[in-house]
């Protein structure tokens, strides 16, 4: 009996050495890339979503009614064409013929009004329903009716509309529909000119009733490879959680043909340092980098992401509902220096709220720079500025010690000491720092519960009002709870200028605005570095697409 | 025997069950919200997610809801990644298991050997070498090791050799096992070496030695038949600890090597509030840890007879 375990042990152990040396990574083959994603995409349910890595991975397998080009321009996807009504408001979107989804389903605009109910539908718990129901007819009406309780006062109370009523109600006031099989419609509530754009986005995707339905239905669509039916340039052939996931080219796409890759796996390497030791093995084509380790690679890339970094400041906490106090604080901070320190690669000091990765630098551009007075680094003036504010308040610079909010990232916690060490040396301010969870940091945001926080804030569209918007008084993200009425009545107007030239100029009445009143002190605009292996080309990288790899090939 | 592990499992049932309540209760009381995600969101929203996951009713109602679906395998479904608690489980334990059990083994035999061999040796070049390398096992934590391997013997050694010899990340074949679980053992195989010189040296200076080799036994004869045996047993106690620290302290190597095990999100679950995974975890891994810390008192009794576990009284 004993050597009969033995015997059983040592045979394992022999087969388990012959293992050895026949491992995966290495390079793949000719027209294959491995890319690191970074962390496993927490679903794939395009309607539901809100994650950046999910959305990464969706752009390569479902098709919009458009996709972005390598400038963020609209090209077309699931729509051949589109036209436009005279008030620039209502589009027709006309689809190609014989698109095919991966359960052999066809494409057609039914997907699109499918996806689209289900995304307003307030019990389906799409967090980003409330983000577009304002710009689309009829999604506020239909969001409210459907998530309105019998008692409005007991949330817990049973649904005022009828579970059966829904589809009718929507039919009558949803602003897209289907006009026939291959031609969908949609109607803004303005005259947006990143209409079009936006249908790239995840959210307004389409997605197939049957393949949904089969999946079982909200929740459980898109966690899993074969709970997901796809339209694009490739498919998920394998999804191994935490580890990664694998598309492989869709020979039922309709432009295929120019499709070079055959394949792409996506890795879920959380560690930096791990990715770039897979990197250097050669066993990974491309990989993100931040601080430290960006000047290691000689070759190393950067785009502007579209986010900027900021502080944010509680205006309902004395003494931060003083201007010069949020002025002072924001001019005591060398941005520039910030940038060299901590973040290490060419990210810009701000010149205005919105960042010049949206509108393509367009607007950024009209206004030239209106940060020059809180980005100057006249100390001097900061602090005069301080005492001043202080003084309006009841304050002295000695009893003045304001408390920043970060999260616990070592990242944030740098910049936190960062930021301390800037308002002690050049404003003589001493900065408390307060370091909680992500999650917790966004909580205490929400509750208002912070007077200073370091915030972050990527863009939805490639509209300046996608970070315009959001210091209008009572928007949800306007945690400071800043109040302007003219600033209200400036974002209201221009959403319904249609005149590209008009819309901006409004729009820099509203960063002029931000300027001089400073709700939020602005540090830099964020640019994400990442290198890539020689054989890799054809990579595009935008604010909005973030990693975009369906027209990328190999050249060895 | 058998009263005795039925009791030992009741208590068990009613650990596991204070220890349910307790993370239940302690993790509500976390600050932050799973459904917030930096950008607003409506109310109504977070109300329909809330009901979806149950999470609107009265927290002793949902105490009660978790542990009858819990009786029959259902630990509900993560906030974070929508698919079911158990599914996760099911398909990274094995990983981290795996994981614990190759660094466990090798601490266990490379610990033994080397307090062995030091306690042989004593004083000699072979007792100096063991000891320095486990006290440098204790004092350098388990990532330091990992990221030094992951380099040193991964990449370099690949890129040195131009082949793949060791993986750098990823699991399933021997190669991606050896380095992860090497470094993981680090601390274990330090401890273990460490006890077994000790307990060693005084086993070789007990009386029944000296009267073995008054009997004229062979050198050989004597340490493995007489010493070894009742040197091990202190090494046996610490088994339960050293087990329960592999198995569920692979979080940061598993990390390193990009390993898919548990670790991961038994750690990351408390930073995203995502309580399902919270309370499915923790469940998961006290149940392990209790049931696993009565297999090695049991053991303990068949290793050692003169230990009577049955009549022990409380």
């Amino acid at each position: 009996m004993k050597k009969n375990w033995f015997a059983k042990a040592a045979a394992s152990v022999t087969c388990l050495a012959m293992l050895v040396g026949c491992g995966s990574g290495g390079s793949a083959g000719a027209n294959e890339i491995t890319i690191n994603l970074g962390a496993e995409p927490p679903e794939m349910d395009s309607i539901l979503t809100t994650s950046a890595g999910s959305m990464n991975v969706l752009r390569h397998c479902v098709e919009g009614l458009v996709s972005l080009d390598a400038n963020d321009e609209a090209v077309p996807g699931m729509a051949e064409s589109w036209d436009v009504s005279d008030d620039q408001k209502t589009y027709t979107f006309h689809l190609r013929k014989g698109a095919k989804w991966s359960n052999g389903e066809e494409v057609t605009a039914e997907d699109f009004v499918f996806a689209w109910n289900q995304h307003f539908n307030a019990r389906t718990g799409a967090p980003y329903a409330s983000t577009w129901m304002t710009k689309i007819a009829g999604a506020e009406d239909i969001f409210n009716a459907t998530a309105e309780k019998v008692d409005p006062k007991d949330e817990k109370s049973d649904y005022k509309m009828a579970e059966a009523d829904i589809p009718k109600y929507m039919e009558e006031h949803a602003g897209w529909k289907a006009v026939d099989k291959y031609t969908f419609q949609v109607t803004f509530t303005g005259p947006f000119q990143y209409a079009v754009v936006l249908m790239a986005f995840p959210s307004f995707f389409p997605v197939n009733k049957k393949a949904y339905d089969a999946a079982g239905g909200n929740n459980n669509y898109g966690t899993d490879a074969d709970k997901l039916a796809y339209n694009g340039p490739f498919t998920i052939t394998s999804w191994a959680h935490e580890d990664s996931i694998v598309l492989e080219k869709n020979p039922d796409y309709w432009n295929a043909e120019n499709i070079k890759l055959d394949k792409i796996t996506m890795r879920m390497i959380s560690q930096e340092t791990t990715a770039i030791n897979e990197f250097n093995n050669g066993s990974i084509d491309m990989i993100g980098l931040t601080g430290d380790n960006i000047k290691q690679f000689k070759n190393a890339q950067g785009f502007d992401d579209g986010g900027a970094w900021y502080f944010e400041f509680n205006s309902k906490v004395n003494p931060f509902n003083n201007a010069k106090v949020r002025k002072a604080l924001t001019l005591g901070v060398d941005a520039q220096a910030m940038i060299d320190t901590i973040v290490k690669n060419d990210s810009k000091v701000a010149t205005t709220f919105t960042p010049p990765a949206v509108a393509q630098g367009e607007f950024t551009e009209y206004c030239g720079d209106l940060f020059k007075h809180i980005t100057n680094n006249d100390y001097s003036e900061a602090k005069a500025l301080l005492e001043e504010g202080l003084k309006e308040e009841g304050l002295t610079l000695a009893e003045f010690s304001p408390e920043l909010l970060c999260d616990d990232s070592s990242a944030a916690k740098q910049q936190a000491e960062f930021l301390q060490a800037q308002l002690k040396e050049h404003l003589g301010v001493t900065l408390n720092i307060r370091q909680v969870t992500y999650n917790a940091r966004l909580d205490a945001m929400d509750q208002g519960d912070f007077e200073i926080v370091f915030a972050g804030w990527s863009p939805d569209y490639n509209d300046p009002m996608t970070y315009l918007d959001m210091w209008v008084t009572g928007n949800g993200n306007n945690h400071g709870k800043w109040s302007n009425a003219e600033y209200d009545k400036i974002i209201k107007e221009a959403s319904q200028i249609a005149d590209k030239e008009a819309y901006y100029a409004k729009l820099k009445e509203a960063e002029e605005i931000l300027a001089e009143e400073c709700p939020i002190g602005f540090i830099y605009d964020r640019q994400t570095s990442y290198v890539t292996s020689d054989r890799l080309k054809g990579v595009i990288r935008t604010a909005f697409q973030d990693i975009n790899l369906n027209y990328a090939y190999v050249e060895e | 025997m058998k009263k005795y592990v039925l009791k030992r499992l009741i208590y068990a049932l009613i650990t596991i069950f204070v220890l349910l309540a307790l993370t239940f209760v302690m993790m509500h009381m976390l600050p932050g919200d799973p459904f917030n995600t930096g950008k607003a969101m409506s109310e109504s929203t977070k109300q329909a997610l809330r009901e979806f996951y149950g999470l609107d009713k009265p927290l002793v109602e949902q105490f009660i809801m978790y542990v009858k679906n819990a009786c029959i395998g259902d630990l509900g479904v993560s906030i974070k990644y929508n698919r079911p608690v158990m599914d996760i489980i099911l398909d990274t334990f094995p990983v981290s298991f795996q994981l614990g059990m190759f660094s466990l083994i090798f601490a266990v035999i490379a610990g033994v050997a080397l307090g062995a061999i030091a306690a042989i040796r004593r004083g000699k070049a072979a007792d100096t070498i063991a000891m320095t390398l486990s006290v440098i096992g204790v004092s350098i934590p388990s990532f330091i090791v990992a990221a030094l391997l992951q380099y040193f013997i991964a990449l370099k050694l690949n890129q040195l050799l131009g082949t793949q010899i060791f993986a750098i990340t990823g699991w399933g074949n021997l190669n991606q096992i050896i380095l992860p679980a090497l470094a993981l053992s680090f601390s274990s195989l330090a401890t273990v070496s460490r006890l077994m010189r000790t307990s060693m040296l005084d086993v070789l200076s007990s009386d029944y030695i000296k009267t073995a080799k008054a009997k004229g036994l062979s050198e050989r004869q004597i340490l493995w038949k007489h010493a070894l045996r009742n040197a091990i047993m202190p090494v046996i106690t610490v088994l339960g600890p050293i087990a329960a620290a592999v198995l569920t302290g692979g979080f940061v190597v598993e990390n390193i090597f990009n390993i898919p095990g548990m670790g991961k999100f038994f750690v990351l679950a408390i930073k995203e509030n995502d309580y399902t995974l919270i309370a499915g975890t923790t469940l998961f891994y006290g149940a392990f840890l209790i049931i696993a810390v009565l297999i090695v008192d049991l053991l303990y009794g068949v290793i050692d007879p003169r230990i009577n576990l049955a009549s022990e009284k409380e």
